[in-house]
């Protein structure tokens, strides 16, 4: 993260401003990166690089609540699915409260979570994490085009 | 299921346990119920009060130094239910205490004791026995771990030129560890991981063991396995002499 | 009685006071310096001192969550700490023992602070007894305490006014101010210390550690 965050400022990798992310995003705090570790303003400083609408979730950075997937919670399987769908409401509510349909999170357990609480609660909101905004978003300079013209 | 609890060991744990903060939080709560609103599963639930902070750690840990770690089977069961089924451990609740009460510790110290007694989610105990057995929690083999690896090279390289997912290589800058949950699943995360570095010209690598950054056995509990995992990674580090270790999303 | 009371019995409670918390800092201290260095490689004096003021202070989010409580335990600690202190009747008990004196409270503004101070305590019992998140936490030793605290201001109250007999009234005061007294360093009450600690600690941990507030 906080080398994502790095190399965009050092201009190590350019975001294509054609690309950049029209639609309303918000940002999941992971609990182990912005309460439990100071990478809160790392998310939103990538994210300045990457979105045009960025909604901030209330409450927000080492305030936030936690996604509800954490914990264990989503290793521990389908025994505890139901109950991580419930207790997942607040969460569900914050981000139906941004209008937001992206939601980033840097965390592979709110992902999870959250990609289920939209099916559950009809969110209609994608999760994706930097690595894949990133890479979708970048220029890719001219010596790192594929050689041959490779058939799509 | 009715097998004895072993009471002495309890007993020992959480004696172990009881350092001066721990003896000054369990006297200290004023039962004012001033976290109750921080955590989420109290909310989620409206506002029933057994999924308050306080009340959970009162019922779990709190119970078992009242009673000197003579608890049954019962109650452990119920103490799993709680202490993993109600809390993600997620320390809200410490900012909004008054006292400063850090019951996430309180929680994660009870599940230690379950523990001890075997008593652990299922999916937990087997991302145990994973990572004792391959070092990573789904239990990947160090074979599929890196045909995965060039599996995503060749195919992330015929997009991006020249691009490389330099394994074991010593002294990079950066050594990076993913979430096995990425290989497992999403193998396309580790290509675009390398795509960001390689753009970026950074001197990074990757090892072909002690890759899976994350710890669920310090969710489940288990410190042994905890210590484990992390000296893993670090082993790995020092084997490779790299200068950074990054950790995935 | 009333000599034995006044005279040796609050000699010892003022040293059950003073030593019982002196005894409980130093074990705890002691103990901490065994099993918590965790605490201390990480403690941090500026975010320990921030986290106490954040929370002395009312500038917390919890404070704002809870507006009505909070000015209620705010003025329930205030007059707590105040009234005894700068009590006109106890002004003269302090100079005739010491020779010091200060600054007192005119005796009816006294009067009516006893009285906001009982209608306070009212209020914390009754919202043990309503609010559903403070009732499953309580135990029977909360109401206990608050009903010690509440006994000093109430036999006060009723001295001063000298409605029931007077001279019972007094000795019941100085016995339940000496109760008091006696549990602090023991009950939860501690927390008029502890609570430094306690803050100092989460402060530091949150702050020093990971960057991040408690407040
Ligand atoms: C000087 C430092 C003190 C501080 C910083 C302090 C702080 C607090 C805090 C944070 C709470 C919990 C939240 C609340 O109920 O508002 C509390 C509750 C309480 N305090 Fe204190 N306190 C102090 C002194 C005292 C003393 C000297 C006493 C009594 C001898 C006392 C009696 C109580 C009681 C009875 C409660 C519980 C209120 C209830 O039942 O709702 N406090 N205090
Ligand atoms: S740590 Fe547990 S009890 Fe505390 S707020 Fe998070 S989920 Fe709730
Ligand atoms: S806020 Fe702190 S003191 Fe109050 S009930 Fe919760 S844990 Fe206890």
């Amino acid at each position: 993260m906080e080398l994502f965050a790095k190399y965009l400022r050092e201009g190590r990798i350019k975001i294509d401003p054609e690309k950049r992310i029209k639609e309303r995003v918000t940002y999941q705090d992971p609990c182990n990166l912005s309460r439990s570790g100071d990478l809160a303003e790392y998310g939103r400083e990538i994210i300045s690089y990457l979105a045009d609408d960025f909604v901030e979730m209330q409450p927000n950075r080492e305030h936030n609540h936690c996604c509800g997937g954490g914990g264990g919670f989503i290793p521990m399987g389908p025994p505890f699915k139901r109950r991580r769908m419930e207790s997942g409401k607040v969460k569900a509510e914050q981000i139906r409260a941004t209008g937001a349909t992206l939601v980033i999170s840097p965390c592979h357990n709110c992902f999870d979570q959250i990609r289920d609480l939209s099916k559950e609660y009809d969110l209609g909101v994608k999760v994706k994490q930097f690595k894949e905004l990133i890479t979708e978003t970048m220029i890719i300079p001219e010596e790192f085009q594929p050689k041959e013209e490779a058939d799509e | 299921m009715g097998e004895p609890v072993n009471t002495e060991v309890i007993k020992e744990r959480l004696d172990a346990a009881k350092s001066a903060r721990m003896k000054m939080w369990l006297e200290l709560c004023a039962h004012c119920g001033l976290c109750a609103e921080s955590c989420f599963f109290y909310l989620a639930h409206d506002k029933d009060p057994t999924y308050m902070p306080s009340y959970k750690v009162i019922k779990t840990l709190g119970e078992m130094y009242k009673k000197k770690g003579k608890v049954s089977r019962e109650f452990l069961e119920e103490t799993l239910d709680i202490a993993w089924g109600k809390c993600t451990v997620c320390r809200r609740c410490s900012q909004f205490c008054p006292f400063g009460i850090d019951m996430a510790l309180m929680i994660s110290t009870a599940r230690g004791i379950c523990n001890t007694q075997g008593v652990v989610p299922e999916g937990l105990q087997k991302a145990v026995a994973n990572y004792w057995a391959e070092g990573n929690q789904m239990a990947m083999t160090k074979e599929d771990w890196l045909e995965t690896c060039t599996w995503m090279e060749s195919e992330t390289g015929e997009e991006i030129a020249g691009l490389k997912i330099p394994m074991d290589k010593e002294g990079a800058n950066i050594m990076y560890t993913v979430n096995a949950r990425e290989p497992m699943y999403y193998p396309q995360d580790i290509g675009m991981a390398a795509t960001i570095f390689h753009i970026a010209g950074e001197d990074w690598t990757m090892s072909s063991e002690g890759w899976d950054d994350t710890n669920l056995a310090m969710f489940a509990g288990d410190t042994k396995c905890m210590t484990h995992v992390v000296k893993q990674t670090y082993d790995a580090a020092i084997r490779l002499k790299a200068k950074n270790i990054a950790i995935t999303e | 009685m009333y000599e034995f009371i006044r005279g040796p019995l609050l000699w010892v409670a003022f040293i059950v006071f003073i030593a019982g918390l002196i005894y409980r800092i130093a074990a705890l201290v002691n103990l901490s310096l065994k099993k918590d260095q965790v605490v201390y490689d990480h403690f941090s004096t500026s975010w320990a001192l921030r986290s106490i003021f954040h929370w002395l202070l009312p500038l917390n989010r919890t404070v704002a969550q809870y507006p009505v409580y909070s000015i209620m335990t705010y003025a329930f600690h205030i007059l707590l700490l105040g009234v005894p202190i700068f009590l006109l009747a106890h002004s003269v008990l302090w100079y005739e023992s010491w020779q010091i004196s200060w600054w007192s409270l005119p005796e009816d503004v006294a009067d009516y602070l006893s009285l906001l101070m009982l209608a306070l305590i009212l209020f914390l019992i009754i919202r043990r007894m309503v609010a559903p998140y403070a009732r499953i936490v309580t135990t029977a030793a909360d109401y206990l305490l608050l009903v010690v605290v509440a006994l000093p201001f109430l036999t006060g109250y009723l001295a001063y006014h000298q409605w029931i007999n007077y001279h019972l009234m007094v000795i019941l005061h100085m016995l339940s101010g000496e109760l008091m007294l006696i549990l602090i360093p023991f009950t939860k009450l501690s927390h008029m210390i502890f609570f430094f600690f306690s803050r100092a600690h989460i402060g530091s941990e949150f702050g020093e550690r990971r960057g991040t507030v408690t407040w």
